[in-house]
């Protein structure tokens, strides 16, 4: 897909994607420990699941740290048209993990 | 690509609980709901208080709101892989859970219903009773390395251990006041959690084995067999007054209490006695007086019945299906 002719900006659209991502990765952290508070998740992801055990804020500088740091790299690869189909890729899926943790939840 | 996410994530949900989760459903009646299983398991451990009602089904605990007819899956744990049935006492459903059903021990897990968390409270030894619970009290009966039974519990919210008896019995609680059954038949005794004071409960002519008893305020209810008949009775724990209720019950399962009203299920005229009968007849009584009258009729058999406030429900088995159902008691 030609963007340039859509009038879409390509630097501008990887960098709503990556905010998307980058919030979309705070909600599933959210909804993940507020699930485990619940009583009716555990984290099956043992590195996940080792710093939720050592605290809020530790899972919080993990999850947060680690997907920061990967989008920088890929900001920094914005020049390859592979970084922003990645994007897309990775925020669609993030967007489905954390609908159907929301609807999840709400079943509670 | 949020939107693409967002719909494949809530189409993967729908798809999940179309094909594989499938739970039981609640249908709104003319006199309260019908609920019924879909998992192929018979229905046990039915625990009502206000608007909510609990019961289990093979492993699974669910709680219905009868408000508005939501089911919610309370149990078991990620980890677990049995349990027992729960207690309802308000606030707070307790039950035990265990990963290992092959070991001794059990977890006892909490549920409070107003803020939709389940927690583990404590570790039980040998589980000698379900557990009972009345506001944050929950009492059971358990067993430690020692093999010697005693009856205790603790405050849910606190996690506070109480010791109530060094001894075998079934308890029940209500506010402040515990009574445990000794035996099959009794007798009954009584101890206050905020005196310790522990005495007999003088209740009558106790001598067929119990089938029920359940404790609200200071009366406890319960059913007895007696020869080819139940009786349903209740005692006032602090005179030893005792009302006989119901006398010749055929086929008695229960006594449940909620203070006001005594319900019970007996055979319908012409059927059986017991869980075997093709027709039941739930039964009521208000202490306040009034003549016995009849809640339902139900098709199949009956084995479980709660009564909380102004609704009746019960566990009925419908030519092998489970099934729960309510009603309001007329006014």
């Amino acid at each position: 897909m030609n963007l340039e002719r859509l009038g879409v900006d390509r630097g501008w659209l990887l960098f709503f994607l990556l905010a998307g991502l980058w919030l979309l990765n705070i909600a599933d952290l959210t909804l993940t420990r507020y699930a485990i508070w619940l009583g009716f998740a555990t984290e099956s992801n043992w590195v996940m699941d080792y710093f939720l055990r050592s605290g809020d804020a530790a899972a919080l500088a993990f999850k947060v740290g680690i997907v920061t740091v990967g989008e920088l790299l890929l900001w920094r690869l914005r020049a390859h048209r592979a970084v922003l189909f990645a994007a897309v890729l990775l925020t669609g899926l993030f967007a489905a993990v954390v609908t159907y943790q929301v609807l999840w939840v709400l079943s509670l | 690509m949020l939107l693409a996410g967002t719909v494949l994530g809530a189409a993967g949900y729908r798809l999940e609980h179309a094909l594989w989760v499938r739970g039981p459903e609640a249908v709104r009646t003319a006199e309260g709901w019908r609920i019924a299983g879909r998992e192929g398991r018979q229905f046990s451990g039915l625990a009502l208080h206000g608007a909510r009602l609990l019961w289990q089904s093979g492993p699974v605990i669910r709680m219905v709101d009868l408000d508005s007819g939501k089911i919610r899956l309370l149990g078991p744990g990620a980890d677990a892989r049995a349990t027992w049935p729960p207690a309802l006492g308000g606030r707070y459903a307790v039950w035990f859970e265990t990963a290992d059903p092959g070991r001794r021990g059990a977890e006892v897990i909490a549920y409070d219903t107003e803020r939709g968390r389940r927690w583990r409270v404590a570790r039980l030894g040998d589980v000698y009773s379900l557990a009972a619970v009345s506001g944050d009290v929950a009492v059971w009966c358990t067993a430690d390395r020692d093999g010697e039974p005693r009856v205790a519990g603790l405050r849910i919210a606190s996690g506070q251990p109480l010791e109530i008896a060094p001894e075998y019995g079934v308890p029940v609680v209500s506010g402040d006041l515990v009574v445990w059954g000794r035996g099959t038949t009794g007798p009954f005794t009584a101890r206050e959690l905020s005196s310790g004071h522990t005495r007999p409960v003088a209740a009558g002519d106790l001598g067929g084995e119990l089938t029920a008893y359940a404790l609200a305020g200071r009366d406890l209810a319960w059913g007895q067999l007696e020869g080819s008949g139940g009786r349903v009775a209740v005692v006032d724990v602090d005179t030893g007054a005792t009302r006989l209720v119901a006398l010749g019950v055929p086929g008695l399962v229960g006594p449940a209490f909620d203070g006001t009203t005594v319900v019970w299920v007996q055979a319908a005229s012409g059927s059986r006695a017991g869980a075997a009968t093709d027709t039941s007849a739930v039964m009521g009584r208000r202490l306040d007086g009034g003549a016995t009258f009849e809640v339902a009729t139900v098709e199949g058999s009956v084995t479980e019945v709660a009564v909380s406030g102004g609704t009746v429900a019960w566990l009925a088995s419908v030519r092998g299906a489970p099934r729960v159902e309510t009603k309001e008691l007329p006014r």
